[in-house]
Formats: structure tokens, sequence, C-alpha cells
């Protein structure tokens, strides 16, 4: 009954505890969710969240309403000689979805639901997850738009939630919860930075691969998403 | 003698009695499975063994699903759900458990063989030469917010083919997402989550499904003292076969009911005794016991729908009982002893043509028929038996007084077909009859299919399409079955199959299709993705690729003579689907492709059938066909019915009388079809059915007019009547059956037998009348 895509977590964990074999490893490697995001939740939650929350400008997206703005990212990834550097603009609709356009090196764009990943490559379909076929693929956008906006209130069940600074200058830091070493998260930490919107997030994948995303030019508007968007973004209901 | 056969014939009753109770308190003597009754479909052992594992199998799924405005208590009240089925010991294995383990050991299945498997698609791309797109769609992977390769999968799969090969897999359920260890689905303002398990038991046991019933009954009450706004949707075969089993059960002992009290009243109005009711229902009493009993040790199980057809046995043994009660309007007849022999011979005539009648359904290869046949014969004999030795032990009454109203009206009966001066009147109803004959062969239709047959619960039904909504699993109900000589020429002949399926699908014909070639593909196809890799995605894109994300590594492209087969997946958790596509039968390698939501069955057979070693398999439409062949077969029955008779009768009646006793019960059967047709009824095998039956107990009334003497007629046809009446009271019922089946019998059965009934005085010879005399 469960869909046939059997693809599996890379935990990082995984990494250093497993027997040093061919086939251990190639599990890990063929790991495919999106790493820095995705938890293996089967243990209960045990909350350990600061007690005054930090007042988020983004956080209070309304009913309607949607965040824009542009984003840079830089992956490094262990082994690679140079970063990944993409540069682009994203959209969240919160529950709804985050579109996510890059423009540069090349133009492609991405559309994450709780329903699943869809990215296109020059208008043609270049990957589609639906979130059945992996455990865990429909925490990647809670996780997504938790980075993006600052709204880390879902994450509360998945993450050990840490907030410090002032409300002008805030950092958040968010722990996996796991019980099971071999069950570990991709994401070893995430760590938000910003005022009124987030600035930065900083997503340690363990192992030696970090993505940084730099933010700029966020705003709220009432959710007028072009039609095309709004079928990008329903693709995946099906 | 006559003592003897009478202490005879009580303790064969005490024997069937002891037999009995012992049977049912051992439990496990009603048989509920549809398919028991039916007599093997020829396919071919290797057809019909690949069917018959594949109905198990989807036989014992169940399904549920766990509906609340929040999610967190649709997946809490699921999980309890689960954990109760699990403890019951009720099924063999959650399906619904998401197992990451097993995930992970399927990925790990895959990786080995990674470099010759490609997604449909991608394989198409690299065909048409169009390597670009491919290494286009692995940067913006790697560039995009997803993020999911790294080092150590670059250097394995740096075009990352795998992942899109393993997302390429035939998904069963697309709509459902994972959710705290749970499937779970929205709709709208309802968060659903999954359960579904594998029974352990026969879904057609009555015993495991009362059993069954009980634990979902515990389960769903504990899930909704803790969240009383639950939604809880469920399917499976076993709810299905459960719903019809009690239906039918209780529509047995509704009109089983109904008919002994209507009968019984019957004779206290007639006859203003209670001796006779005490008779009478020491007669059918004692015929369905002996029934009952009689079936069990033969068959070792009683089916549900021979108890249905049972019941109305009460309609037709009690007319043995009828002819003898009439006795008591004959003052002549003074003690019991002589009214039995008067009776004797009209109902031994009755009795033997009667049993000739269900002798000829016991010539069909039908076990569901056969147990009928039995359980009547057997009844039947029974109740004649008692009649004939306890009645004139037992009987008490002396004679009666009353009953002039009844006599004359029967006598008018009488008179309706010798009066001359009523020929006017006779041919008015023969008129009106021909033209009603003719109007209703207008209406008249066949309708075999079996789907119309049965008439399934419309809330299941509504439960099954919200579950299947819901979740976006379509439903296989056809298949091909391929036959091969060993598996890589198996896998070879479904990819030359794949593309006319891909034709079907984009045609609309066709929703999708699911094979093993899908799983794993055959090794020539795996040697050609191997090559068109290297060809057109390796050698010219690959150097520049590596340059631009900057990954200087050695590519490691995995083994290079090792190919996956298709035992080397693990058949478990996703790729449970494997169990049922790849069998083996008779040591012989079989495939199974499953095809959801196919249009048109009749072009797929043509298509199949062209090419060797595809057979299509539709069952529902193999049964269809079956009751068309049962339906013909039993109008054959009909002829063969009348051929056996006819000697009995011309042995007793003469050549000429012997046919006329043929005709009114023939005229029923003729007027019965078109007339029901008229009501609405399409022709179906269970018409035939009982066709054959109009018949028999046509002829019983026939039977007993020509055994009347003159002076003995109003009484007798006054016997017909009542017997007519209460064989209408009980067939007649079935006509109120909610089975589809039950029903057209039971309205065929009413208008036949009352056509019978009417036309029975008619079958006198004219001249025998006065000439002959008494002949009793």
């Amino acid at each position: 009954m469960l869909s046939n895509l059997s693809v599996i977590l890379a935990p990082s964990a995984f990494k250093t505890s497993a027997p040093r074999c061919a086939s251990a490893r190639l599990v890990v490697a063929a790991g495919l969710i999106a790493g820095a995001f995705l938890l293996l939740v089967l243990q209960p939650a045990k909350a350990e969240n600061a007690a005054t929350p930090i007042a988020i400008a983004s956080q209070k997206i309304a009913a309607g309403q949607m965040l824009n703005g542009r984003f840079l990212l830089n992956r490094h990834l262990a082994g690679f000689s140079r970063e990944l550097q993409s540069e682009g603009t994203f959209t969240l609709v919160p529950d709804k979805g985050l579109i996510w356009r890059v423009a540069t090196p090349f133009a492609s764009t991405a559309a994450i639901t709780p329903n699943g990943i869809l990215q296109l490559t020059g208008g043609e379909e270049a990957m589609r997850l639906p979130a059945s076929s992996q455990p865990g693929l429909s925490q990647l956008f809670t996780v997504l738009s938790a980075a993006v906006s600052g709204d880390v209130a879902h994450l509360e069940q998945l993450f050990t939630v840490r907030q410090s600074g002032t409300a002008d200058q805030w950092k958040i830091v968010l722990e996996p919860l796991a019980a099971d070493a071999g069950k570990v998260a991709q994401v070893k930490s995430l760590t938000l930075n910003g005022s009124t919107h987030v600035e930065t997030a900083d997503i340690d994948k363990g192992g030696g691969d970090t993505d940084r995303i730099v933010f700029s030019g966020q705003t709220i508007t009432p959710s007028t998403l072009s039609a095309d968007d709004v079928a990008l973004l329903e693709t995946l209901d099906r | 003698m006559r003592r003897r056969a009478l202490w005879l014939w009580m303790a064969v009753l005490f024997v069937a009695g002891c037999y009995l109770a012992f049977r049912l308190v051992g439990g496990n003597v009603v048989d509920s499975n549809i398919l028991s009754l039916m007599p093997s479909l020829d396919r071919g052992d290797n057809i019909q063994a690949v069917q018959d594992s594949i109905s198990e199998k989807f036989s014992r799924r169940v399904i549920f699903l766990v509906g609340s405005p929040s999610p967190e208590t649709s997946i809490a009240a699921a999980k309890t759900l689960a954990s109760v089925l699990d403890h019951s010991g009720t099924i063999t294995a959650l399906t619904s458990k998401v197992d990451t383990d097993a995930s992970q050991q399927i990925a790990a299945a895959y990786f080995p063989f990674r470099a010759g498997l490609l997604s449909p698609d991608d394989r198409t791309r690299l065909l048409a030469g169009n390597g670009q797109v491919l290494t286009s769609r692995a940067l913006s992977i790697l560039y995009g917010p997803s993020g999911f390769a790294n080092a150590q999968l670059i250097e394995r799969d740096p075009l990352l083919l795998l992942p899109t090969f393993l997302g390429s897999l035939p998904v069963p359920q697309s709509r459902l997402q994972l959710n705290d260890g749970m499937l779970t689905v929205r709709d709208d303002l309802t968060s659903y989550a999954l359960v579904s398990a594998d029974l352990a038991g026969d879904p057609f046991s009555l015993a495991f499904q009362t059993q069954f019933e009980r634990v979902v009954l515990d389960a769903t009450a504990s899930m909704e003292t803790m969240s009383p706004d639950l939604t809880i949707l469920q399917t499976g075969a076993i709810f299905y076969a459960t719903d019809s089993a009690r239906e039918a059960m209780s529509e047995t002992s509704t009109f089983g009911i109904l008919s002994i009290v209507g009968t019984l009243l019957l004779i206290l109005l007639v006859f203003h005794r209670t001796r006779p009711i005490l008779l009478g229902l020491a007669a059918i009493v004692a015929g369905i016991l002996c029934a009952v009993a009689g079936t069990l040790l033969i068959f070792d199980q009683i089916h549900v729908v021979a108890l249905l057809f049972g019941s109305s046995l009460i309609g037709i043994s009690i007319d043995y009982s009828f002819e003898y009660f009439c006795g008591y309007f004959e003052p002549q007849l003074r003690t019991p002893q002589q009214r039995l022999s008067r009776v004797l011979p009209a109902i031994g005539m009755g009795l033997g043509t009667t049993l000739i009648g269900y002798c000829t359904l016991l010539l069909a290869p039908f076990p569901g028929l056969q147990q009928v046949a039995c359980f009547s014969l057997i009844g039947l004999s029974a109740a004649f038996l008692t009649v004939v030795f306890c009645f004139p032990a037992l009987d008490t009454v002396g004679n009666v007084s009353h009953g002039t109203k009844a006599i004359r009206l029967a006598r008018a009966h009488w008179t309706l077909w010798e009066a001359p001066h009523l020929r006017f009147v006779r041919i008015a109803i023969l008129a009106a009859c021909a033209i009603g004959a003719t109007a209703g062969f207008f209406f008249l239709e066949v309708d075999d299919d079996v789907r119309h047959l049965q008439s399934l619960s419309p809330d299941l039904k509504q439960q099954e399409s919200e579950i299947a909504r819901l979740t976006g699993a379509g439903s296989a109900t056809q298949f091909l079955v391929i036959e091969g000589e060993n598996e890589e020429a198996l896998l070879q002949h479904e990819e030359g199959l794949a593309p006319e399926l891909a034709r079907a699908m984009q045609d609309g014909e066709l929703n999708g299709y699911t094979m093993v070639s899908q799983f794993a593909p055959s090794v020539s196809r795996q040697k050609e993705n191997r090559a068109l890799v290297a060809d057109q995605l390796m050698a010219p894109h690959l150097a520049a690729y590596l340059a631009q994300i900057g990954f200087d590594g050695e590519i490691d492209h995995g083994p290079a003579n090792s190919f996956l087969t298709p035992s080397d997946l693990p058949a478990t958790g996703p790729l449970s689907v494997l169990h049922l596509l790849a069998q083996e039968v008779a040591s012989q390698p079989v495939h199974v492709v499953m095809l959801q939501g196919l249009q048109n069955p009749a072009s797929m057979t043509q298509w199949a059938e062209s090419q060797s070693g595809v057979h299509f398999v539709s069952p529902a439409d193999d049964w269809s066909r079956l009751f068309g062949t049962y339906r013909r077969y039993a109008l054959i029955l009909l002829g063969v019915s009348v051929v056996l008779m006819y000697p009995l009768l011309v042995w007793r009646y003469g050549f000429g009388q012997g046919f006329r006793a043929l005709v009114p019960p023939l005229a029923a059967v003729a007027l019965a079809v078109p007339l029901a047709a008229l009501a609405g009824v399409t022709f179906t095998f269970f018409n035939a059915m009982a066709l054959v039956l109009v018949l028999s107990i046509g002829v019983d009334y026939s039977v007993f007019c020509i055994e009347a003497s003159e002076t003995r007629k109003p009484v007798t046809s006054l016997a017909v009547a009542l017997a007519a009446l209460t064989t209408i009271m009980a067939f007649g019922m079935l006509a109120f059956s909610h089975v589809f089946a039950v029903h057209a019998f039971g309205m065929t059965m009413l208008i036949g037998i009352f056509f019978a009934f009417l036309f029975a005085p008619a079958t006198r010879n004219a001249r025998r009348v006065g000439s002959e005399g008494d002949r009793a």
C-alpha cells in the first residue's frame, strides 16, 4: 500500500557509526531526502522551548497574505572544490506552499508544499516527489517555511527551540529531537538570525555539509498569486 | 405393518434430529461464500490458480480511514485502532505500518544495479538524444532548496538517475502523506489517517466474520470515547460478506416465519380445527429437519442461499397435507385411513413428478444448485412420508360440516373450465394472457451481468468509493496473465506489451497498469540502458557537469556485469505488490499485469488473445458469461424435465391425458417469462431456475386435478387453491428480497404458480368425465 519510492534518509550519524563496508556507505549515499531539513520522527517529542516568544513580524502572516523576498543560497558540500551559489526570489503562502525561483546560475523553479516537491527547469518538470513516497517529506515544507518566516510554532514537536537576543536582534537555534541514533535527522542544527524578518538561516547537515541562506527584501502582501503559480502549487494535490 | 412403518419413520426423524443437534452445536454449518456456489471456471489450471490466489489476497485486505478535524486526533485514534487490531489476533500484518527499514532495504537492493536503471521518461529522453535535460535537472536539484545531494551520492550517481527511477515506480496510493508514522490525507476540513491490514482468517466464514466484527466494534467504541467526533470509513471484502450473510439469514428467518405462520393461519381459517395445524406443522418440521440434516451429511456445510431457497420449501411441502386435509370435506371418507388411501395416488404422482423436476437440478454441475436440489428432494420426500405414515395415526378429526362456501368457490373454478356457457369467458382469459404475453416479449431483456445480480449494501459501496477517492487508489479488477519459459522471457514479453498499454492510457481507455518489469527491467533492457547512459549522457555531458559543480572525485558507476533480477528485490513494504505480480504455478513462473480503470474489456480481450502466451482475465465478466451459459442450460433442463416426466404421466394416464397434464404448467411457464418482464424483471439465470420449479409444481396441480373423481372435484380444486396460495406466499415473499437474483426468482415463481393454479382444472380430458368415473 505504500508508495514504491523506497528512498531512504541518509542519517548523518550513520556515516560515523556505520561499519565501514561498501553497502552501508552506499545506503547512506543513496539517501535523497532533503538533507537539510528532514527529520524522521517516530519517537515522541519532548519540547524544551524558551518561555518568552520573540516578536518576529514575518511570523504573523495572516490568512490571505503571502511573504515575498530574495534569497542568496551558499551551499558547501564536503568533497566539492567550490561552493554552489544560487540567487533568486521566493514566495511563501502559509500552509499552502513555498515557491522558490532560482535566477542564477540558471533559471529553475521549485514548489514545496505539504504534498511534496515539484522542480521545474525551463518549464519542464525535472523532478516530482510526492509526499506519499518518502518518510518525512511532508515535514520539509514545515521546516522550510519556518526557516523563511521565522514561525517555529509547528516545529516544536520535532526540534528543541532555543531563543536568545532581543526583539531587534534575535537568534533561534533548533536542534532535532531523536532518541534513536540510527534515525537521526539530516539536520544537525538550524540557526536563524533576524530582526523584523529572518535575515540568515544556517543549516548544518553534518559531515561538513552546510547551507547558508541570506534573505533580503521581505514584504508581506495580500495573497495575489498568478494563475500559473496557483496551478504550480496545486499540481501536487492531484 | 402400518404401525411398524410409523415407528420406523419416527426413529428416522429422531436420528435426523440428533445429527442436526450435534452439527449445530459443533458450529460452522453455514457457508456464506458466494464462490462456493459456483462451478469452477474452466480457464485452464494455471490461469485459475493465479486468479484464485489474487482473489484470495485481495479479499483479505481491510482498509480503515479514521477522520477528524484535527490531524493529531485522527492519528492518535488510528494508532489505537491499529494496536487493537494487532493484538486481537484477527490480522496477520498491518500493511499501513510505515517501515523505514523496509525502505532502506529496498534502496540498498537496487543500488548496486543503478547503472542499468532508468525511469521511463529518462529513457525516452536519452533515446531522443536529449541528455542535456537530465544534466539541467541534476543541477537544479543540487542548487535547489531541497538540496538532496552530497559528495557521496554524486560520487556514485552523479546525475541522480537512481532517485528518479525510484520515483517513477508505480505508486498505488498517491494522495497519502506520511505524518508521524501514519499515512494521512487531508480532505477540506477533515484529516484522515489510514490503517490497513491483511486478515488472518477466511473473510467468508461466518465464525471469523463475527469475531472480526466484534473486534472492530470494540475498537470503534474505544476510539469514540477518546474523541466523539470521529468519522470512520472502512472497506474490505469481509464487510460486504458479513452484510450479505446477515441480510440473507435475516431474510431467511423472516420469510420462513411468515411462511409458516401464514400457512397455519390458512389451515385454521379453512378447516376450523387445530389438529390439522399440528399435522401440517409436523409435516413441515419433519421436512425441514430431514432436509437440513441430509444436506449437511452430504455436503458438510449448507450454503446460505440454499437455506434461503429451502425456506420456501415450506410452501411446497404443505401441498400433500392439503390434499389430505381436504378429505375432511368429503362425508364418505370417515376414517383417516380412508382419507389417505383416497389421496395417495394423487400425492404419490405429485411427489414423483416434483422429484423428477428437482433431479434435473442435480444434473447441473453447479454446487449451489445441487445443494438446493438435494435439500428439496429430501425435504419433500420427508414431508410426504410424514403424511403417509403419521397422519392416519395422529388424525382425530371426524367429518366437518362447514366449508360449503369454500367448496362452492372451488367448484366455480371447475365450472370456469368445463361449463359450455362460459366458453366466451375462457376465450377472453386466454386472449388477455396472449396479449399480455406478447406485450411482455417486447420488454423482455436478458441480463447476465453478475454485478446486477447481487445487491451490495449502498452504504458500504459509498464508503468504498470515498476511500478510493481520498487515497487515490484505483482498483484493479482485471488483469493479464503472462506465461513464459523463464523470468527473462517474461520480462521481455512485458516490455513488448508496454507500448500498447501506454497508448491505451493516452487514449483514455486505461487509467494505469502495474507489471513486474516496471520494478525490475529485463536484463536486455538494463544492458541497453547502460549503453544509452554511457553514450548519450556520460560521454558528452559528465565532465562539464562535474566542472560546473566543482566536484573532482572519481565516479564509481557500480559493478559492470551484474544485473538486477526480480528475486533481488525484497517483496516487503512498498514492493509487497510483487507477491501478486510474480507468481509461480506448477513450478513455472507466471506474471500478472494489473490493469486499472479499463474501459473496454472487449478490445483488450481481442488484443490479448492475439499475443501468444497472454490471457486477459476479468473475473466479473467471466462470472457473467458463466451465468449466461447456465441460463441457457436451465432452459434445456426445462425441456429435459418435460421429457422425463412424460413417461410417468403416460404410465398412469395414457398418452392423451398424459400430455394434457403438462399443458397448464407449460402455459404457466410460457406466461411467466413475458409477464415478469412487464413487471420490470430482467431475465436471468435465476428466472430460468424458477421456471423449472414452476413446471414441477404446476404438474402437481394438474395431477391432483386429473386424479379427482367427479364428486371429489371441488375438494381437489380447493386443495390446489390452498396449495397454490401457500406456495405463492412462500415464494412470493422472495420477490420482496433485496437481492436482485432472489427477487427475480420470486417474481417468476409468483406469476408462474398463479397461472399454473388457474389453468389446472383445464387439464382434464373432457371425454374422461363421466365415462371412467371414480378412479381413486
